[in-house]
């Protein structure tokens, strides 16, 4: 997949160059980016760190040599350096990782001022991811340092594939290089390298078979490890998801609970909202109550007045009928002063024939007075009559008791032809 | 608002919103003041001057009732529970609708009412609206135009002839007052009140000796010109040089509908609510006739 083309590059003010690579091809580096930006002021830097703290608004450019290059470099120096010739390629693989890891690792937080470029190929003279130029062909530069050998550049390219933390650095290294970079890679004339025509024997087609077969695997390493990778990017794209699902149930919980109490506010303020709409109904209504109320009293107040006005008339009216009744008055005044001699002369009278009433009222009384203790007397008699009136009668039903007895008893009845004879004899 | 289950604090009204000229006023008055009595409410009168009436009901009458003479009446209006509208060219208008019968009966907060008409309805009494309209008592100013008019007449006129195309011009006859189909019998029977009609008739009544004195109040000053020049000393009428709806014109119509009242015969003109309260303020069964009816 080809990188995108970038967009020109903005002319920096500044630039500090920081550079892992020998010095001669870091001078020309230095040479090729003030060609590229003449007006720009261009410092050297021994560390990110410190060009990032030391100039703070310049635009940082970090030369690497392509990570394969740089392995191959150290192995074709296996036979000449000391210091290199004990380790075997492992322990070169090793060590460029080392180095390269905490690099890469500053360069994170300065990727917004951090331009990555190939060192080669800046050197080269193909500074176009710096240059707003047309792509052009590489500037041969005779003092440049040639490239290392075939053979070492398939040799650090399977070692960076057989390993997934080179593979990771590297990886990065090329997504963050601006313009080209890389050496091509050409495994025939790096065979070609390794072992001549006239000396080729059954052993070295030997290797040449399990070279072939190396790369066979490492490819199918390669692609095993694409393969891993895309399982791994797939199992945290799942964790991602499962992650942004997470998250979203959450945020879905919290948005619940927000619509929550925004339902309650609306429901306060919904409520509030009838209270005062209750309320200016009520004032609007007491608004016009009092406006039909101040008619009301309007209406009251002329008929006030009607009523004075028609009270000072009838006023006038009584005080004209009043001074004409005064006159007439005056006459009848006179007139009925004779009248009431008259009657007060009457009056005299009957109160004296009223005197003369009560006084034999009076006298009436006693006799009344009198009358009621004879009666008195009189009752008392009657009662003391009554009571001798009923012991007498007692007395007299007890001898005609008597009288019956006498009557039914054997001796009278014997008798009785003797009174018969007795009665006739006397001419009864 | 009363409408809307807000109580009142005070008695319930029933507010008259009296429309168009001096009689059709004065006979929505009386036919609302029956409706208010017997259903145990105010009487309020929204009395507002317009194109139709020009004058306060305090400048033509001295009434005691309470009067409304704002726009307060609009938020009143719109306050009511009830509104009946009998103005025919107004959205939302019912004419002649039964006034709180029905279901409308068993309401007994605010009423409010806009006419021109008497009210129609279960409360309808006209003998009520006569003991009203009798009540009435005219302002100083309308007094002060009865002194010196010696009455009875032997004959009253009332010529109302102004209508039709050519007075459509006036506010007051406009074709925006009334329907199409009202404006036309308005039309028709203008025609039909023609002075000549009444000259007629007056000669008639003349030639009988019923008609030694004659008051006359008419809408336009020919009508004045002509029937003076006719019946010389035998005319009264009030002397004015208004013809419009202007305050003072309104209190020589008041004082014009007092002396017609007062004649012994009356000849009025038809579709006329002046000619109908003039009749209606005279005593019971005066005879009367209209133009183009009986004449």
């Amino acid at each position: 997949m080809s990188k995108p083309t970038p967009a020109p590059n903005p002319v920096p003010d500044h630039i500090v160059l920081i550079s892992r690579v020998p010095e001669a091809m870091t001078t020309l580096i230095g040479q090729r980016i003030a060609r590229v930006f003449p007006q720009t002021r261009i410092d050297a830097a021994a560390s990110l760190a410190r060009a990032a703290s030391e100039n703070p608004e310049a635009r940082i450019v970090l030369a690497v040599l392509d990570p394969v290059e740089a392995i191959a470099t150290r192995l074709a120096e296996h036979g000449t350096k000391p210091e290199i010739a004990a380790q075997g390629a492992n322990a070169i693989l090793r060590t460029w990782i080392q180095e390269m890891a905490p690099v890469l690792e500053a360069t994170r937080p300065l990727r917004r001022r951090l331009w990555l470029v190939d060192a080669r190929a800046m050197a080269d003279g193909r500074p176009q991811a710096l240059s707003p130029e047309p792509e052009s062909a590489a500037v041969e530069t005779p003092s440049l340092t040639p490239p290392p050998p075939a053979q070492y550049l398939a040799l650090a390219d399977m070692l960076i594939r057989s390993d997934v933390q080179a593979m990771r650095l590297a990886a990065e290294i090329a997504a963050l290089r601006r313009g080209p970079g890389g050496l091509p890679l050409d495994l025939d004339m790096a065979f070609a390298g390794l072992i001549s025509p006239a000396q080729e024997t059954t052993e070295l087609a030997l290797l040449r078979e399990t070279l072939a077969l190396v790369q066979t695997e490492l490819d199918a390493n390669a692609e095993a490890l694409a393969a891993a990778q895309q399982d791994l990017a797939a199992q945290d794209a799942l964790k991602a998801e499962a992650a942004r699902l997470q998250a979203e149930v959450v945020e879905q919980e919290r948005l619940r609970q927000e619509v929550g109490l925004l339902r309650e506010t609306l429901d306060l303020l919904q409520s509030e909202l009838e209270t005062n709409v209750r309320a200016a109904a009520v004032a609007q209504q007491e608004r016009l109550d009092h406006g039909v109320l101040k008619a009301r009293l309007a209406a009251t107040e002329r008929q006030l007045t009607e009523g004075e006005e028609f009270l000072l008339l009838r006023q006038e009216i009584l005080a004209a009928e009043i001074l004409k009744l005064n006159g007439f008055l005056i006459d009848e005044r006179v007139y009925h002063a004779q009248e009431v001699q008259a009657a007060q002369g009457e009056i005299a009278l009957l109160h004296d024939r009223l005197q003369m009433g009560q006084a034999e009222i009076d006298q009436l009384q006693s006799q009344l007075q009198g009358a009621q203790e004879e009666i008195g007397n009189l009752n008392g008699q009657l009662q003391t009559s009554q009571a001798e009136t009923v012991t007498l009668q007692g007395q007299m039903q007890a001898a005609l008791h008597e009288v019956d007895l006498l009557h039914e008893s054997t001796s009278w009845q014997v008798t009785a032809p003797l009174r018969a004879v007795k009665r006739r004899l006397s001419g009864q | 608002m009363a409408g809307q289950g807000i109580p009142a604090r005070r008695r319930p009204c029933l507010f008259i919103d009296v429309q168009h000229g001096l009689c059709n006023r004065l006979r929505a008055m009386a036919s609302a003041s029956t409706f208010a009595a017997a259903t145990g409410r105010e009487l309020v009168v929204i009395w507002r001057t317009d194109r139709h009436c020009e004058a306060r009901i305090s400048e033509l009458l001295q009434y005691s009732g309470t009067v409304i003479e704002t726009d307060l009446a609009d938020a009143l209006r719109a306050a009511s529970g009830l509104f009946y509208n009998y103005m025919e060219v107004e959205p939302d208008s019912c004419f002649e609708a039964p006034i709180l019968a029905g279901k409308d009966a068993e309401w007994r907060g605010d009423v409010y009412v806009r006419s021109a008409y008497p009210l129609k309805g279960p409360h309808a009494d006209f003998g009520a609206e006569q003991a009203f309209l009798h009540r009435l008592r005219p302002s100083q100013a309308v007094l002060d135009m009865l002194a010196g008019q010696s009455r009875p007449y032997d004959v009253c006129a009332h010529i109302r002839m102004a209508g039709g195309a050519a007075f459509e011009h006036l506010p007051y006859e406009s074709l925006d007052n009334w329907p199409e189909h009202r404006h036309r019998e308005l039309a028709e029977w203008r025609a039909k009140s023609h002075r000549d009609r009444f000259i007629d008739r007056l000669d008639v009544l003349v030639s009988l000796g019923q008609a030694d004195r004659i008051f006359l109040a008419a809408d336009l000053p020919e009508t004045y010109a002509v029937l003076a020049d006719r019946y010389g000393p035998r005319l009264s009428w009030l002397n004015r040089d208004l013809f419009d709806r202007s305050p003072r014109q309104l209190q020589y119509a008041l004082a014009d509908l007092l002396l017609l009242s007062a004649g012994t015969r009356f000849l009025g003109s038809p579709w006329s609510s002046f000619t109908d309260v003039a009749q209606r303020l005279a005593r019971p069964s005066r005879p009367f006739e209209i133009s183009g009816r009986d004449f």
